[in-house]
């Protein structure tokens, strides 16, 4: 930090002195400045920016009091000591009704000097600071308040609305031109193209642009007052500068010039709808809801459509999106590992969800939530993070909304592909150690009778969810797989030993020989015995 | 009679205390202390800044001007002895950043006569403190010595702010007063002093210089007895 001093005495030695034998920058003072009448020290501040202002008293013509007096209303935080020749009462007396820091004795002793300046130095860099927190929370302030205004515009279009009292004060405050009572006009606009959300950088720069040349457009003969809703729209309400109750003819045409500009411009196309004259507040919310039905993803939109908004009473039955909850539910599924038929669920979702009955905004809304919080459950509980899919995730996670099907299925799909492919590796250890133990003690157990129960005791699991757990982790039964077992053990005894026939059976648990021989022959196509014999003759 | 010769020593006698009086606190005025600090603050810079004619032309200069304003004794000197004073006093301010010229219009032979110590001194303070200094410009101060049928006159005029009419007025008041309600102390002090050597026939007059400042104009007849010899003087 830069500082300077500016050094006045009429006495020419006091100030030559000062300037050359004191080691200003050791002090923190990088430029020193040498006046020696008040005339001259008052020229200097008006060339110079001067931190710490250090005067005679006396001086001709000007004191150094007057000079103080004079300085501050130059440089209003300027750090003013005083030197004198007198130690007197009067001088402390003046000294203070100036505000100035300090004043020194003639002839100055160094020490005292020293202590004065860094003392000076440090109130002036504490002030600095000050000052500077200040004015950076001022600019905080001013970048934000774009985004107060929207927020706030935002809650009076889904319906929160401030006391009339408490709104006066929310209009000086953000600089709005809205009072209870105005007429004026909500509009909405919406970008044709269909968004894909993965390089949002760009979709801010769009949203900064297309809302200044909203700003712009209607600039000449509305107050304007924009925000962005949560499906990417951007609302406006229009407040003519002339008062009159209906716009709707400028508007329109003012909204035809934007509609060129931003495809002149931004080479993209978009939709208005505008709504007849409101008085602000009322209305405002089902005005705002009938606008965004208009532009409901499943409608096909004219492009580049300029509407107004004719409210009609919709009276759709509300129903409930059942095919969602029927069972098995979407979740099961995917927890049990059924990852195909989840394939297949969701394929099923998606068929619904496109059917007529369900073309709402609010439906896309559930079932858009649906979804993506099942999703999210499912990798969580499955150690699996959101922000490792590359698709999307950044979007979901500052809270969005999927605005189109077609995001929406991308979405899911990717993040099913994903979650088959990444499960959580531990999981499957532990299920395949199941799975090792039961084939433990079923290898082990040949000769008895293998059941459920048995085996459930073996490894300390519920029988049905040991019969689970073993077809989720082998993909076959765990009775097809005993038998397996065994009729691979019998093939192998056979070709391998000279053992009868009925004494391989009942190693293997078939007390039975026919019975044996019959599941065997099953088994193979042929008999034990067929089976022995082909081998001889190889 | 025995009465009026009373009344006569009690005037003696007070006039003699007012004497005292006025020379402690002539001396104390001599002293300066403010002058003196200035001066020392100045051998101090000038030492800092390593410049030693400077640090020696003060030193000397102080030396001679408290050797000479200081000394007790010797009431009366020359009026060249007196010169020399507000030369080296001169010498000072300029050395301390006041310049100031200054012309003297003295015919030789009245350089030897004899005068009260520290007459012109005060006077020449005066001008430069509140005449020149004021003016924050280079000042001028010119001595005239004049004597005409046994009358001397010495003037001392400059270019300094000056006086109102109204204020000369209060001035010519003020130095008639009694110590106690004077303002202008110097002022006072000489024309007393004045008074007390040369008795009714001295005069302090005020008026306008051609300067452009104030004069102050001394005049008061020339008594043989009082005519210095300089061999004795120093």
């Amino acid at each position: 930090m830069k500082m300077s001093i500016l050094i006045v005495d009429d006495e020419a030695h006091w100030v030559d002195s000062l300037v050359e034998t004191i080691d200003w920058p050791e002090l923190g003072i990088d430029k020193v400045f040498k006046a020696y009448s008040g005339f001259e020290a008052l020229q200097v501040l008006l060339d110079e920016p001067v931190d710490i202002l250090l005067t005679d008293i006396n001086m001709p013509r000007m004191s150094g009091l007057e000079l103080i007096q004079k300085a501050r209303e130059s440089v209003n935080s300027i750090k003013c000591i005083l030197l004198t020749g007198y130690s007197d009462f009067e001088y402390t007396k003046s000294a203070i009704k100036h505000q100035v820091i300090d004043y020194l004795l003639k002839p100055i002793k160094d020490d005292e000097l020293f202590q004065t300046i860094r003392n000076a130095v440090k109130q002036i860099k504490e002030e600095q600071i000050e000052i500077s927190a200040t004015w950076k929370m001022q600019q905080a302030l001013n970048e934000a308040e774009p985004v107060f205004r929207s927020n706030l515009l935002l809650e009076y279009l889904q319906g929160f609305q401030y006391p009339e009292s408490e709104w006066k004060e929310k209009i000086a405050t953000y600089n709005l031109a809205y009072h209870y009572g105005d007429n004026c006009h909500l509009i909405m606009f919406h970008v044709d193209e269909n968004w894909s959300y993965k390089d949002r950088k760009s979709i801010n720069l769009l949203d900064y642009f297309v809302t200044k040349m909203i700003e712009e457009t209607f600039e000449p003969h509305f107050h304007t007052w924009i925000c962005m809703d949560q499906y990417g729209h951007y609302i406006s309400l229009l407040k003519g500068k002339v008062n009159q109750r209906n716009h709707l003819e400028t508007i329109q045409n003012t909204a035809r010039q934007l509609q060129s500009r931003i495809k002149t411009y931004l080479k993209y196309t978009i939709s208005i709808i505008i709504s007849h004259p409101i008085q602000f507040p009322d209305l405002l919310t089902s005005q705002y809801y009938s606008c965004l039905e208009k532009f409901n993803p499943y409608v096909e939109n004219k492009k580049e459509s300029l509407t107004i908004n004719t409210p009609k009473l919709i009276t759709n039955q509300v129903k409930s999106l059942v095919f969602l909850y029927e069972p098995p539910r979407l979740f099961d599924l995917l927890d049990s590992g059924r990852f195909e038929e989840a394939k297949d669920k969701l394929s099923f979702f998606f068929h619904e969800i496109t059917q007529k009955e369900y073309q709402s905004l609010e439906y896309l809304v559930e079932f858009s939530s649906y979804i993506t919080s099942i999703f999210m459950s499912f990798m969580h509980r499955s150690g699996l993070s959101l922000s490792e899919l590359d698709t999307d995730s950044d979007f979901l996670m500052s809270g969005n909304i999927f605005r189109s099907i077609q995001n929406l299925r991308n979405w899911t799909f990717h993040s099913l592909d994903y979650i088959m492919e990444n499960l959580d590796p531990y999981k499957n250890i532990s299920r395949q150690e199941i799975i090792h133990r039961i084939h433990e003690y079923v290898e082990n157990n040949m000769s008895e009778d293998i059941s459920l129960n048995a085996i459930a005791q073996y490894v300390h699991f519920h029988p049905t969810h040991i019969s689970k757990i073993y077809k989720l982790g082998t993909g076959e039964t765990l009775s097809s797989y005993i038998q397996r077992l065994r009729m691979e053990k019998a093939k192998h005894l056979i070709l391998n030993t000279q053992d009868k026939i009925y004494e391989i059976g009942a190693r293997l648990g078939y007390v039975n020989p026919p019975y044996f021989i019959k599941v065997f022959s099953k088994y193979y196509g042929m008999t034990p015995q067929e089976c022995r014999n082909l081998n001889k003759f190889k | 009679m025995a009465e009026e010769i009373q009344n006569l020593i009690e005037m003696v006698l007070a006039e003699q205390i007012q004497t005292r009086d006025a020379k402690l606190k002539h001396l104390q005025a001599q002293i300066n202390p403010h002058f003196l600090y200035n001066c020392l603050g100045f051998i101090i810079n000038m030492t800092k800044l390593n410049k030693k004619e400077a640090v020696l032309a003060m030193s000397h200069n102080l030396s001679d001007y408290y050797r000479y304003t200081i000394r007790l004794g010797d009431d009366m000197v020359t009026i060249e002895d007196e010169i020399l004073l507000v030369k080296n006093y001169l010498e000072i301010l300029n050395l301390r950043s006041f310049p100031i010229e200054l012309t003297c219009h003295i015919p030789d032979d009245l350089m030897e006569l004899s005068i009260p110590r520290l007459l012109l001194q005060p006077l020449i303070e005066n001008s430069c403190i509140h005449g020149i200094e004021p003016l924050d410009q280079t000042g001028k101060i010119e001595i005239r010595c004049v004597e005409t049928e046994g009358v001397l006159k010495i003037s001392v005029g400059d270019n300094g702010v000056g006086l109102t009419d109204q204020k000369i007025g209060e001035l010519k008041i003020m130095i008639n007063q009694p110590q106690k309600l004077v303002t202008n102390y110097g002022i006072w002090n000489v024309y007393h002093r004045l008074l007390f050597t040369y008795g009714e026939t001295a005069k302090l007059e005020l008026s306008h210089s051609n300067l452009g400042g104030l004069q102050v104009a001394l005049s008061f007849e020339l008594n043989g007895d009082k005519i210095a010899d300089r061999g004795k003087v120093s």
